[in-house]
């Protein structure tokens, strides 16, 4: 699939713990209406799988439960070649500023 | 918003945007929205609405994603196999939907990139400006200094008040000495627009008094080109004038505060303004222009019933001079914008007439294509094909049709943004940053889905009401009432047409008029060159040398005819119109209020041959007419009717108040009324003094030639730098471009409405023809049945050409009594035209007939020269 910089962005975020949509906004600072499309996109891909929150945990906290998001094994290798990617990307930006400098 | 309010406000966007998910996914998708905002909502930090609002780009996602949704695709997949089916119907359609589109965005575009600009200041809305109103003179006027200067003195609404007074100074830094456009401003100024200065600082308090006064402020724009944008400058001096004038700062080139009519935008310098001694007398002549800033909590309302009321004492304290002048409070916007509001209110209706006439005929073509798709719709029906499925379809192929257009009226609409940008009228402020931006895009996509449903539904519903009849199946009924309403669509497109070629035949005459004003001059082959001269020519007899040197100089230019000079040149820029009190000294005084209040000018004996005036009555000013020769006068005939009607004006003997003195002057000629501002406003009562008897440094050349005028000036402004290197020259110009200028925006403004009527012809010609290409071809066996009986060619022809033209006499019948309704619209864009000129309404009640005719007869020549056997062989 394709790999956007939301994407990328998306796909460390759930390597890095967060399981719930908003906690993914949270921690990539992306709209929710780029994060959910993108979560669908990786789910329908197979890159992560879904599943409910138990029951007792929303009831003890008093709201709805929570949909939980976690990588799939191509998820997580996903990620990897997101993050070789951002590396690459990034020494090549720093050989440009420093040739340029 | 409290915390429970947001929660529940965002569950309730997630609800709606649920009904985009396809129904099966839907309770699973809600129920994962809820759960992440209910457990968002326990951080108040969170904008959790905002958030609620990205379910919609979700939900959309899904739903586009889903299965369901295949059909969309499907049918647009259908639509584009339809158009390469049918190309010639694709491409006009979308040659007209994208022609009346992009006329729509570019409207729209004016309307929101300038009428709904907001002015890039603080609290723009408190900025006002005032102007003076006199009971006896139509339209907002400039202030008089004293009249200012006491509002400002009194009035307690306004945080400040300050004046702005045109002026110009000779710079002297450059190679040449050239003018400076400066105006000068008082206190308070650049404060009542509440910005920052680009660089350094802006007027000082102190700055306002006289001796402390010699300090500009520098635009962005001379900044630039006069100095590198060199910061340093800022804090040195600059040599203007007489003398060295500080550099303050420099002020923002998007500081553009457009409130003099003839000078958008164009000034090099502001300069502190210190009140000279004389000004507070000043209060007949206005020619500063006021801008304020309304204190916080104070309503514009009152500022101007406070101003309502000083006026009321100004006027008591100074009978003569302020008897009906009140003072107009307005906002800077409405001042800005106000006057484009009615023009863009005529093209807005112009353009909507478009989008209908376009929108009607692509309801024609898809109904006339309907027609032979009707065994295709039969049996997608058949197949089981929904009623709104096939609604949806048939609406799906209209959208296609449309965004196509719209993407290419986005791409006219540039172009004609452009166009605007560099050639429309000057006046209208920020035209000259039009371009398609996000708000058009997303119009002309809406636009797309409104003419989607106003020309697709009708021709969807009916169509797909044929599903029921067996495929192949044809009824005369159907064919019948399918006719009826597309003839129906023909009269209303006549009727629009008829309305837009009408207004455009109003403002065509009103045109041709204008032109035809006589101005009281000729003006072809008149060079005209601005200059003040006072500085270095003190006194009447240096004033009277220079200018006799100057003329000679310039007379033997080879090329030049004759040079005359004058003090307030006609539709000028920078016009003088200095009025003063004058007396008739052999009539009786007078009643108070009626006294003679007249402009006067001051002009060369040659003057009169060089703009081709001949006298009236009388003579005109001749060389005789010298500094010791008995004072005398000519008038215009304007003034003669006004004040010396019935009385013979030759010999009268007239008091001026002439540069603080009284003098008496004889009246020796009587001179047609010149016009000095625009063609459309009345020619002044004006009184002209022979220079050698009143010279003046304000003087402005005009010079008859043999050769074209605009390709003498540069050498004329060479020979008179040989008499004055130190010359500066305030405006060149020829006439016919001086007058050409002042009808910029009524050509404008014929030219886009010429270019909307002819498209309204020409689409409004093409549905009809294409209705009776229908009713031809439908008639065919009709037609045969009557030849083969023994019809003539020409009976044939009659029948066809008769149907077509009725349609069109209602279509024109319907669009008059539209005509007649706008009247009342109509009547402030025309001039010495009634909005009912027969003329203009009777020719294009013609033209539209015989565009009609035209489209009548083709379909039905070609119906009678068919071979009846032919004809009879259809089906």
């Amino acid at each position: 699939m394709r790999l956007t910089y939301p994407t990328a962005l998306v796909l460390q975020a759930l390597l890095d713990g967060h399981h719930h949509g908003f906690d993914v906004m949270d921690a990539t600072g992306l709209p929710s209406g780029t994060v959910y499309p993108i979560l669908r996109r990786l789910d329908a891909e197979g890159c992560v799988r879904s599943r409910w929150e138990k029951d007792g945990v929303a009831r003890k906290e008093q709201r709805p439960p929570r949909r939980y998001y976690e990588l799939t094994a191509g998820g997580r290798h996903l990620a990897g070649e997101a993050r070789s990617k951002a590396i690459a990307m990034a020494q090549a930006g720093k050989r440009l500023v420093e040739s340029e400098g | 918003m409290g915390h429970t309010e947001s929660l529940h406000r965002a569950l309730s966007i997630v609800r709606l945007a649920s009904r985009l998910v396809p129904a099966r996914l839907r309770d699973e998708w809600r129920r994962e929205w809820e759960g992440e905002l209910s457990a968002a909502a326990e951080n108040p930090k969170l904008p959790i609405v905002r958030h609620a609002l990205g379910s919609f780009v979700d939900a959309f996602w899904i739903r586009q994603r889903d299965v369901a949704d295949l059909q969309t695709i499907d049918d647009l997949r259908h639509g584009f196999r339809q158009w390469r089916q049918q190309a010639g119907f694709a491409i006009t359609a979308i040659g007209i939907l994208a022609l009346s589109m992009a006329a729509s965005v570019t409207a729209f575009s004016v309307v929101s990139q300038i009428l709904l600009r907001p002015l890039p200041y603080q609290e723009p809305e408190r900025i006002v400006t005032v102007f003076e109103r006199k009971s006896d003179t139509p339209g907002r006027l400039d202030v008089a200094p004293g009249n200012f200067l006491d509002w400002r003195a009194r009035a307690t609404s306004f945080k400040q008040l300050a004046g702005v007074e045109p002026y110009s100074f000779d710079y002297t830094g450059g190679e040449r000495p050239e003018v400076l456009k400066t105006v000068l401003v008082t206190e308070g100024f650049f404060d009542a627009f509440g910005i920052q200065p680009l660089e350094g600082r802006f007027f000082r308090p102190e700055e306002h008094t006289k001796g402390n006064n010699k300090v500009v402020v520098l635009t962005e724009r001379f900044w630039r080109s006069h100095f590198n944008g060199d910061p340093g400058i800022v804090g040195k001096s600059i040599p203007l004038d007489d003398g060295p004038f500080l550099v303050a700062g420099v002020v923002a080139n998007d500081f553009q505060p457009h409130f003099q009519e003839y000078t958008p935008g164009d000034r090099d310098v502001y300069a502190a303004k210190a009140v000279e001694e004389f000004e507070p007398r000043i209060r007949a002549s206005g020619y500063w222009n006021v801008v304020g800033r309304l204190k916080d909590g104070v309503a514009i309302e009152q500022a101007q019933a406070e101003m309502d009321a000083i006026s009321a004492v100004i006027a008591q304290e100074n009978p003569n001079t302020n008897k009906g002048v009140r003072a107009d409070v307005i906002t800077l916007r409405e001042h800005l914008v106000g006057d484009v509001r009615p023009s863009v209110g005529l093209f807005g209706a112009a353009v909507i007439a478009v989008l209908l006439i376009a929108c009607v005929n692509v309801t024609n073509l898809l109904l006339a294509r309907g027609s032979s798709r009707r065994q295709e719709l039969a049996v997608r029906s058949a197949l089981g094909a929904s009623r709104s499925r096939l609604v949806g379809q048939l609406l799906v192929e209209t959208l296609l049709l449309a965004s196509t257009a719209g993407v290419l009226a986005l791409a006219l609409a540039h172009g004609a943004m452009r166009g605007l940008a560099s050639f429309g009228p000057r006046e209208v402020m920020w035209i000259d940053s039009l371009h398609v931006d996000g708000i058009a895009v997303a119009f002309a996509m809406a636009l797309a889905g409104a003419v989607t449903v106003a020309a697709g539904l009708m021709p969807a519903l009916r169509l797909s009401g044929v599903g029921l009849q067996a495929p192949g199946h044809r009824t005369m009924t159907g064919d019948r009432s399918q006719r009826h309403l597309r003839s129906a669509l023909v009269v209303a497109e006549v009727a629009m047409a008829l309305m837009l070629i009408s207004g455009t035949g109003l403002l065509l005459r009103s045109f041709v008029n204008l032109v035809g004003v006589d101005t009281g001059f000729r003006r072809d082959n008149v060079m005209v060159i601005q200059m003040f001269a006072w500085d270095r020519n003190v006194g009447p007899v240096a004033l009277r040398s220079y200018l006799d040197r100057v003329s000679a100089k310039v007379e033997s230019i080879p090329g030049v005819q004759q040079v005359g000079a004058v003090q307030a040149m006609p539709f000028i820029e920078s016009n003088i119109d200095i009025q003063g009190q004058m007396r008739l000294l052999d009539q009786p005084a007078p009643k108070p209020g009626d006294e003679i209040r007249a402009s006067y000018n001051v002009a060369s004996p040659s003057y009169f041959p060089v703009m081709g005036t001949r006298p009236l009555k009388g003579r005109l000013l001749e060389d005789r007419d010298g500094p010791n020769a008995p004072k005398v006068v000519v008038i215009s005939e304007a003034f003669a009717e006004k004040y010396l009607r019935d009385i013979e004006p030759i010999g009268q003997r007239l008091e001026i108040r002439y540069q603080g003195r009284p003098a008496q002057f004889e009246i020796v000629g009587v001179v047609p009324s010149l016009r000095h501002e625009r063609l459309d406003t009345a020619a002044r009562a004006e009184v002209l003094l022979p220079f050698a008897q009143a010279p003046t440094g304000s003087i402005t050349l005009v010079a008859r030639t043999s050769v074209d005028p605009a390709t003498l000036i540069e050498t004329t402004k060479r020979e008179i730098w040989a008499i004055d290197p130190m010359q500066t020259f305030y405006r060149t110009a020829t006439l016919e471009e001086l007058v050409d200028r002042t009808l910029m925006t009524r050509r404008f403004a014929l030219i886009v409405l010429t270019g909307f009527a002819g498209l309204a012809l020409l689409l409004a010609a093409a549905g009809l023809y294409g209705v009776l290409s229908t009713i031809a071809s439908q008639y065919r066996k009709e037609i045969g049945v009557r030849m083969a009986l023994g019809a003539a060619w020409l009976d044939i022809l009659q029948l066809v050409v008769k149907r077509g033209l009725v349609v069109s006499a209602v279509g024109v019948a319907v669009g008059l009594v539209g005509v007649l309704g706008g009247a009342r619209v109509m009547r402030r864009f025309l001039f010495s035209v009634t909005p009912t000129d027969p003329i203009a309404i009777g020719g294009a009640a013609i033209l539209m007939l015989t565009i009609a005719a035209i489209a009548c007869y083709i379909p039905a020549r070609r119906a009678a020269g068919e071979d009846p056997v032919q004809a009879l062989r259809v089906d």
